[in-house]
């Protein structure tokens, strides 16, 4: 019953229709493939609440900063970085695991504190002034 | 005696027909889970893509127009940023059907004009977004799943249109 007006819904498409559907099928493929295929950072921003720092991912480090709740462990290893340790109650950062891709971001709330990946040359915004 | 001084059409009648079905469709989808968040079958799209088809762009217009004012105040959203994003999302998707309308028949099926809508809804959610909510270039990870979602509810809806179109022949 179902098959029948499958069918016949799809000997109603046109020309347009094909078209449509395979440029769309295509777009979605592409920005996945996109997704996936993203570029490796270069560098690491730490913010807290009162500073931004900014590291090379070459080389390793691990690092405690303080947040209102106590001292947060960061560590970068391999071109990668993650929370290791963290005061907070869920841990939702430290359960993040590793990041190293650009725009990717990992982030504290409880004790304010976030990391993200940036590429070579970091787009500037309003909030670097 | 009152007199009435708004005589309401035949077509007044219509649209608020196919506004209150579109209306009962959005509450249906409203309550029921949805496995990720924000993605949503919009099902009440079926209404405004088949008000277009049978009807025309006018009836169209005002059916997704009232769909999304009522179905917001019954839902307690009004001019919340989800009443604003189902707004954008909404004139996104008749303006594009407004350029394709005229192509329906010879050179498109319901199943493009579901998809380019669907498409439309999402791409004018992602400027406004980008723009005002989150502004943080940090949102277009998410877009590939919005657009498969699109994707496949934009078929489904558009198959489920070509059944009520072929009903009422």
């Amino acid at each position: 019953m179902i098959k029948k007006k499958m069918s016949k819904f799809i000997n109603s498409f046109k020309v347009g229709d094909v078209l449509t559907l395979l440029f769309f099928i295509a777009l979605v493929t592409l920005l996945f493939i996109k997704l996936i295929n993203l570029p490796e950072g270069e560098y690491l921003e730490i913010e807290t609440n009162n500073e931004s720092i900014i590291f090379n991912l070459e080389h390793d480090i691990q690092k405690k900063f303080s947040g209102p709740l106590g001292l947060t462990e960061i560590i970068i290893h391999n071109k990668r970085a993650r929370f290791k340790e963290s005061p907070c109650n869920k841990k939702y950062c430290v359960h993040h695991g590793w990041i190293n891709k650009i725009n990717e971001t990992v982030v504290c709330i409880p004790n304010e504190i976030r990391i993200s990946i940036i590429g070579k040359n970091k787009p500037y915004d309003s909030t670097n002034y | 005696m009152t007199q009435q001084t708004i005589k309401p059409t035949h077509d007044d009648h219509r649209i608020a027909k196919l506004a209150a079905v579109a209306i009962i469709l959005s509450m249906i989808e409203f309550f029921f889970p949805s496995p990720i968040p924000g993605v949503k079958p919009g099902i009440a799209n079926i209404i405004t893509l088949y008000a277009l088809i049978s009807f025309n762009f006018y009836t169209a217009f005002w059916v997704s127009i009232i769909r999304i004012f009522i179905s917001s105040i019954l839902l307690g959203s009004f001019l919340s940023p989800t009443f604003f994003l189902s707004f954008i999302g909404g004139i996104s998707s008749l303006l594009i059907l407004f350029l394709l309308k005229n192509f329906y028949g010879k050179f498109f099926g319901v199943i493009s004009l579901s998809l380019w809508a669907s498409f439309a809804h999402i791409i004018g959610q992602f400027i406004l977004v980008r723009l005002w909510i989150v502004p943080d270039d940090g949102i277009y990870t998410l877009l590939p799943f919005f657009l498969l979602s699109g994707l496949i509810f934009g078929v489904v809806n558009g198959f489920i249109t070509f059944l009520l179109l072929k009903q009422k022949k």
